[in-house]
């Protein structure tokens, strides 16, 4: 099964149709904003799909803040990417040439976050330069992502050395070094303590880890 | 400095250069719809209130204008271009606002500094809250290898021209068992595709995905 996930809104008609034209695919899965009404151009689509023999599927998602349309978006992607009943991998392309522009925006960084195939779809057809299956674990050592994984909410350098089930406070201090020069943590000290904690940056970093270690990453 | 995209709003942009200290120069990039007269006179209204703005401030200013405002590609490779040959000249890059612009100039602003790893923010089009987006940088250094590099490199030089597994392999002087190897990486990354050879259906030829140059950028 295919599927081709594609962003929309009112307007967007020609785009999507473009999109599943140069996209070979057996379902399609649209993302609107939470407040998209049930449009004309929206019944016509679904009407499209019931002819194929699918039912067009819709998902919504709130748009007040960016950074949780991308998790949304991420859920989505993943969601659809497998079969529910198998849990078989479905070969996913994503198209970002619809919606608002936030909604587009989002779809571009979950696309980069989960290295999946993402085009933009006009009247040309640009493929994004995602590689597939690259993301954030790729950047990092197995040691870095447990322990940006392992900062939670915040928590002392001791409770890291267990957390990460390092071998002493050395290798600890030198991930905290090398994450703290890529501005994923910030430590202070408190109580004698050495506190760390992740920046915006780390906790993005963060959930896209966690993303991708999950069982059903595609 | 502040790069940014530009619409019908000055207020997508300015709150920006407010927000950063010490802004020597703004870019931003703008364009309408040139058969829409209302969307044209309307980005000229804003280009000129963000250059008179500036101006004012005393910030050196480049605004520049997009052919083809809804052109994905060529925004991206022009913006792309741009940010690289400002680093090449030492300068600093405070930051990137992406909230102005038709939807593909905004895209296009994202995927750039998702790949040169520029800071970047983003008006709320409905709060005009400006939140900075926590990107991380694709380090394509760490998931293409040399040899992938310079094989995606060499197609693209080469991109109007068939060129087969032997004579790639021949071109960069390898075995064609390891060319074969990295094209087999490289097909399943996404980067390069397998094609029957025009004139011979014998032969496969090796095409560079057109994604690629947006990747790679300018040849290093």
């Amino acid at each position: 099964m295919r599927v081709l996930v594609s962003t929309f809104r009112q307007g967007d008609m020609d785009r999507v149709t473009q999109a599943m034209r140069a996209l070979p695919y057996d379902q399609l899965v649209l993302v609107v904003d939470q407040d998209e009404n049930d449009t004309e151009e929206l019944t016509s689509l679904g009407k499209l799909e019931e002819v194929s023999g699918h039912m067009m599927v819709l998902e919504r998602v709130d748009r007040t803040d960016f950074l949780s349309m991308v998790e949304d978006l991420c859920g989505i992607i993943l969601k659809h990417g497998k079969d529910r009943q198998t849990g078989a991998r479905r070969d996913l392309v994503l198209n970002i040439s619809g919606g608002t522009k936030l909604l587009a925006d989002a779809a571009l960084l979950a696309a980069f976050r989960l290295g999946i195939a993402a085009y933009h779809c006009d009247s040309d057809i640009t493929r994004l330069p995602v590689i597939y299956g690259a993301t954030a674990k790729d950047r990092f050592t197995a040691m870095q992502a447990r322990f940006i994984e392992s900062v939670g909410d915040g928590c002392s350098l001791d409770d890291l050395v267990f957390r990460t089930q390092a071998r002493g406070r050395q290798p600890v201090e030198r991930i905290l070094r090398e994450l703290k020069k890529h501005g994923l943590v910030d430590a202070h000290v408190d109580g004698g303590k050495v506190i760390v904690s992740l920046t915006d940056t780390g906790a993005e970093v963060a959930s896209a880890l966690r993303l991708t270690a999950r069982p059903s990453t595609i | 400095m502040v790069f940014g995209t530009l619409g019908f709003r000055p207020k997508s942009l300015i709150p920006t250069i407010r927000s950063m200290p010490d802004v020597e120069k703004l870019v931003f990039y703008c364009g309408a719809d040139k058969s829409d007269q209302e969307a044209v006179r309307k980005v000229a209204d804003a280009r000129q209130e963000v250059v008179d703005y500036c101006r004012k401030m005393k910030i050196a200013v480049d605004a520049i204008d997009l052919d083809d405002p809804f052109d994905f590609k060529n925004i991206a490779l022009r913006i792309r271009s741009d940010i690289r040959k400002h680093k090449r000249d030492g300068r600093q890059i405070g930051v990137f606002n992406i909230a102005g612009g038709t939807k593909p100039t905004s895209s296009a602003a994202l995927l750039v500094c998702i790949l040169e790893g520029v800071p970047t923010v983003y008006i709320h089009d409905l709060t005009y809250e400006e939140i900075r987006l926590p990107l991380l940088r694709i380090e394509y250094s760490q998931v293409l290898s040399g040899e992938e590099k310079e094989i995606l490199k060499y197609l693209l030089r080469t991109k109007s021209t068939p060129t087969t597994e032997v004579e790639l392999a021949r071109a960069l002087k390898k075995h064609k068992a390891t060319i074969n190897h990295h094209l087999r990486n490289l097909v399943a990354k996404g980067t390069v595709r397998l094609e029957r050879h025009p004139s011979d259906s014998r032969k496969k030829v090796v095409k560079v995905e057109e994604s690629t140059e947006l990747l790679l950028g300018e040849a290093d």
